[in-house]
């Protein structure tokens, strides 16, 4: 694991809420970004690119966000990478279920563009720490 | 373009499409014009529109869209547990959330959001 978070994969089907958050990741947070339109485009890419950290959306037609995460977790060059799920099924047991799976942390939709960057570098610095500690 | 210019135009850019979406939502949640009663599919298909809408709306900055939405995807997700097809009387909550969220909608502008004129300059990197 890196010191320094740089590298992310963000996932998301819906256009605006994708540029928003391409917006903010890239411009005001200035990390290098992937952006895929779906699981597959993801579970195609991501091992080249070999992000950090994972931003995964839910709910996307065809495969969601939970068969994607299931699939990027068995590439054995991701089985490690933190991966967090960005949603609006945020309620307390949507939430335990992401954490029961593996989840990094979850980043409840809708949420502020410009904090966002902060929030992300946040989880970073917990999984780091984490990952320390063991 | 600067940060705030390219802010903006996502801003203005989601707006219109907001507009759109709920021209979408609204066909869907149509009742059959003999019967009054809508198929449960259609409800299905609205809710999924509706729960997208309620977190970009929010996340652009839109915050009274957002709720608005937020409430019309509960709504929908009650009906949709209901028997198909849903009577004339069952939607007729959800068609006034529907009514009050595109009054508001179309009287919304770009500047109104949250983020249009948000200060960027201490942000970017």
């Amino acid at each position: 694991m890196t010191d320094k978070l740089q590298r992310l994969t963000y996932v998301e089907d819906e256009p605006d809420i994708r540029s928003i958050t391409e917006f903010a990741l890239k411009e005001l947070g200035g990390y290098e970004l992937d952006v895929c339109a779906s699981g597959p485009e993801a579970i195609d890419r991501t091992p080249d690119f070999n992000p950090d950290l994972i931003i995964l959306d839910v709910m996307m037609p065809g495969m969601d966000g939970i068969e994607t995460y299931k699939r990027l977790r068995a590439i054995p060059q991701l089985a490690e990478t933190p991966i967090v799920f960005m949603t609006a099924k945020a309620m307390k047991h949507e939430t335990e279920r992401y954490r029961a799976l593996g989840a990094a942390d979850v980043i409840p939709k809708p949420f502020d563009p410009i904090t966002l960057p902060d929030r992300v570098r946040e989880i970073w610095q917990q999984v780091r720490k984490t990952a320390v500690a063991s | 373009m600067t940060m705030q210019e390219q802010l903006r135009a996502l801003v203005e850019r989601h707006l219109a499409n907001l507009v759109v979406e709920l021209a979408r939502v609204s066909e869907l949640l149509t009742p059959n014009s003999d019967t009054g009663a809508l198929p449960l599919a259609q409800v299905v298909a609205a809710q999924e529109i509706t729960h997208q809408l309620k977190g970009t709306a929010g996340s652009m900055g839109f915050s009274e869209i957002g709720a608005t939405a937020s409430a019309l995807d509960e709504n929908l997700k009650t009906l949709k547990k209901m028997p198909d097809p849903i009577s004339a009387a069952q939607l007729q909550p959800a068609l006034e959330l529907l009514g009050s969220l595109r009054r508001i909608a179309e009287s919304t502008t770009p500047a109104m959001s949250a983020l249009y004129n948000a200060d960027l300059s201490k942000l970017a990197q």
